[in-house]
This record gives C-alpha cells, sequence and structure tokens, in this order.
C-alpha cells in the first residue's frame, strides 16, 4: 500500500521516466488512500 | 510496509511485464519519489460503466444529485442472470491469467473489482500489492476474505491463498452472505480480534458444511444464503462445499480457477429465459423428459442441443448463445458467440440458429441431407438437427 504525499491541483509530480503529470482533481478517496485524475501525454490518467 | 524500496521495486517489475490480460487496472508509470519517500503510479482510469464490488453487493450506489447537492441512492443490480454469471467466468478467468503469470493477489476482496452489470465485465483494481508468487511485502488481507491458514499467522499470501479469497468472493457474489457466518457465530455477541480469528480462522466453518450442521444460516438475518443456497446446481453447491470444507484446511484440494471458468460456463449454458419472463437455471424448471425441459409458471417447452465436448445440454430459448469456446476444441474465447437461435422475421414462430462465427457449418437439414451454412446464415430447428462445426458437432 502507497500513501502518496497529498497533492493539490494544478501540482506536478515527476515521473521516473521523465516528464510530468498535472493533477486535475480527484476521482475517490478511502481505505487505500486518495486517488487523483492527472494529465500525461495529452491523456488522462489515475494516479495512486 | 517491510521495506518501501523494494515495494518499488516490485511496481516496477509488474510495470515492465505489464498485464496479464485487460481485465487488470494495471500499473503503467511510476512517479519519482517525494521528499518524504512516499512515491504513486499512473494507471488507466477506470471507465464509468463499471461498479464496484461493494456496491453490487449493497445493491446500491450513493451519487450527488448535481442540483440539490445532496447524495441519492441509485441502485446497483446485474441486467439479467446472464450478465451475473458472465462476472463469475470473467473474475475466475482473470485470476487463472493472473496466476498463469506466476503473480498473487494477495489481498484479494471486495475492494478489488469493478463489474459491468449490463455484460458482466470486470476489471481488477488496487494492482499494487501483485507480486511474484511466493514473494510478500507485509500485506495481509480483508477479514472474511483471508485465507484461514493467513487468520492463523502460519501462511503468507500466494497463489493457494488467493483460490480460498476467490471462492469467498464467489460465494458472496452468487449467495450474498458470507460462507463462515451462520448460528455458531451468530450466538457469539463478542465480535472481537479474537472472535474473528476464531471464526475465519481455527474454528472457521462453513454454513453448510454437509457433516456439520452447528454453523447453519439463520433464518431472519442470513435469508438470502438461504433463498438463493435453493436455486443453484448441484454442481455450483459441491465445489463452494469442496472449496470451504476440505479446502478449509487442505490448499490442494480448493477449487483452481480454470475448474470455475468451466462450472460457471456451464451454468451460464444452462439458464433458461422463457417467453413468460420467468428466468432461472434449468434445475429450476421441470424436466419433461430426459432432452426437454418445461416451464412451471406456463408450461412452455424447450428442446436442448447437446455439444460432442460436454456433458450437460444447452436449452433452446429465443436469444440463447454459444460461443467460439463451445464449438472449438481449444478455444478459450467465452466471450464470442458463435451461434444465436433467432426468430424468423418473415415467419413469426419459426425458430433458427444463426451462424455468428466465421466458420463454414455442416448442417442435417429436414431432408436428412447436409448443406453448408454460411457465416451469417441460418438454419431451421427440427427434431433431427446435427450441426458439424469441425472439431465438435451437436445434436437436438
Ligand atoms: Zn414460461
Amino acid at each position: 500500500m502507497i500513501r502518496m504525499t497529498e497533492l493539490s491541483i494544478g501540482q506536478e509530480v515527476e515521473l521516473e521516466l521523465g516528464g510530468k503529470a498535472k493533477v486535475a482533481g480527484i476521482i475517490g478517496s478511502g481505505g487505500q488512500g486518495t486517488v487523483y485524475l492527472v494529465e500525461y501525454n495529452a491523456m488522462k490518467w489515475a494516479l495512486k | 510496509m517491510k521495506d518501501p524500496e523494494q515495494f518499488k521495486a516490485n511496481i516496477k517489475r509488474n510495470i515492465s511485464d505489464g498485464a496479464p490480460s485487460n481485465k487488470f487496472i494495471w500499473p503503467r508509470y511510476l512517479t519519482k519519489s517525494m521528499e518524504d519517500g512516499t512515491f504513486g503510479y499512473l494507471m488507466e482510469v477506470k471507465p464509468d460503466s463499471f461498479d464496484s464490488f461493494v456496491d453490487i453487493l449493497n445493491t446500491y450506489k450513493l451519487k450527488v444529485d448535481p442540483l440539490t447537492g445532496r447524495a441519492v441512492r441509485e441502485p446497483v443490480r446485474f441486467t439479467d442472470l446472464k450478465a451475473m454469471v458472465t462476472a463469475c467466468i470473467n473474475i475466475a478467468n482473470a485470476f487463472r491469467q493472473l496466476h498463469r503469470a506466476g503473480k498473487s493477489y494477495q489481498d484479494l476482496n471486495d475492494g478489488g473489482f469493478f463489474i459491468n452489470t449490463d455484460t458482466g465485465a470486470v476489471l481488477v483494481v488496487d494492482c499494487d500489492n501483485i507480486a511474484p508468487d511466493g514473494a510478500n511485502f507485509g500485506i495481509g488481507g480483508k477479514p472474511g476474505y483471508m485465507a484461514p491458514e493467513i487468520v492463523r499467522g502460519i501462511a503468507k499470501p500466494d497463489t493457494q491463498t488467493d483460490k480460498y479469497s476467490l471462492a469467498v468472493v464467489l460465494f458472496k457474489l452468487l449467495f450474498r452472505g458470507d460462507p463462515m457466518e451462520g448460528e455458531k457465530v451468530v450466538k457469539d455477541v463478542c465480535l472481537t480480534e479474537a472472535a474473528e480469528l476464531k471464526h475465519y480462522g481455527s474454528e472457521a466453518l462453513f454454513v453448510y458444511d454437509p457433516n456439520d450442521a452447528s454453523n447453519r444460516p439463520v433464518r431472519g438475518i442470513h435469508d438470502n444464503v438461504i433463498k438463493f443456497w435453493r436455486i443453484y446446481p448441484d454442481y455450483i453447491k459441491d465445489a463452494f462445499i469442496k472449496s470451504f470444507t476440505e479446502g478449509l484446511t487442505d490448499p490442494n484440494k480448493r477449487i483452481i480457477e480454470n475448474e470455475w471458468q468451466q462450472l460457471f460456463m456451464r451454468l451460464r449454458t444452462e439458464i433458461i429465459a422463457c417467453t413468460c419472463g420467468r428466468t432461472n437455471f434449468t434445475s429450476m424448471f421441470e424436466k419433461q423428459d430426459s432432452t426437454t425441459y418445461r416451464c412451471p409458471k406456463c408450461g412452455m417447452t424447450f428442446a436442448t442441443l447437446g455439444f460432442s465436448n460436454k456433458e450437460y445440454r444447452m436449452p433452446l430459448y429465443i436469444g440463447c448463445k454459444f460461443y467460439e469456446c463451445d464449438i472449438e476444441q481449444n478455444s478459450d474465447d467465452f466471450i464470442g458467440v458463435a451461434g444465436e437461435l433467432v426468430e424468423n422475421k418473415l415467419k413469426p414462430g419459426v425458430l433458427g440458429i444463426r451462424n455468428s462465427s466465421e466458420k463454414v457449418w455442416n448442417v442435417k437439414m429436414p431432408d436428412n441431407q447436409f448443406y453448408k451454412v454460411d457465416p451469417g446464415k441460418g438454419c431451421p430447428i427440427w427434431p433431427g438437427l446435427e450441426i458439424d462445426f469441425g472439431d465438435v458437432t451437436a445434436k437436438i
């Protein structure tokens, strides 16, 4: 289980392979931590 | 968490291995570690058309009304019986694919799945604890889903304990209750951690253990289990009995994923949707003779088609389907439709089987001669019908 540091909308997160994912919103939060909606490579992804 | 670096390396390995199939919302990209050492990963966004297994068990979900801002209950139910049984096939198949890839899920529970209630399509989520079979990063599991040997602290999660959790998930989906929660558990009022250890660990007892009736479901509390246990055919009940009696203490006796898949494929074949509105398994229809079922509500009869590769027969009703895996010996394709029973549009009441596959069938027609039936074409249903699919043959 990962507990990613709390992120705020608009914040950018660096990826290991290079590039940045930009936080666009929150998809959900629960026992497994918060899942964020992010944009990366012009696509939407979930970040946990 | 035992070792965050090991854990991160495991996710990295999973990313490079790729998902076992498209049924998994799999980690795709790792983030760099933050200042505090935490990290995250990117995965695909779950489509809206999938509901969580938790909501399915609850039969509703909460949705915020955009006008009032208030949360309202929205029903979550399978469109039909076929969609529910297809979900069981898909769940078993997903874990078969995962275990074949040499990995175990480890903490299989109701939070790990999303299901499309119209089609029975399944997505496995929370894939971050998936690890090579035998490896473990400190995860235990959720009470009620964990294998007894994990609850007792004498084993670590692996593919064998996944099999136990899989049986629990399937039981909950079909019977809408807990396989170990009956009279014995209800009498024990304290729901402490020690009691949990007892009821799911050292003293776990299946509610329908044929050799011990002391933990039967209680009327008024476990009504779903009592109701649904009556309607399923014996081969399904026997599989759960085996999983939760012998399989409780001996992991080698647990039902393997492919066995579950075959059982639920049979169950899907043995659904009858009568025109009067009654839809149920053949076990809940009358048997007129060895190859004909009769609807107890309206009296309609259903002929059956027997496939050369199966011990059971498929009842024929408008809209019933068979699949690629039914007509091809080594196919695992239980989604691709190969044939479908349809009503002749020009002659209402006249039924035929449409060739929805890509193969040419050789079919015995009412003049007792065999004719080719091309893809997209159909053949009439008659008492002497025989279809030669190549690998497999079928007869009325
Ligand atoms: Zn009927």
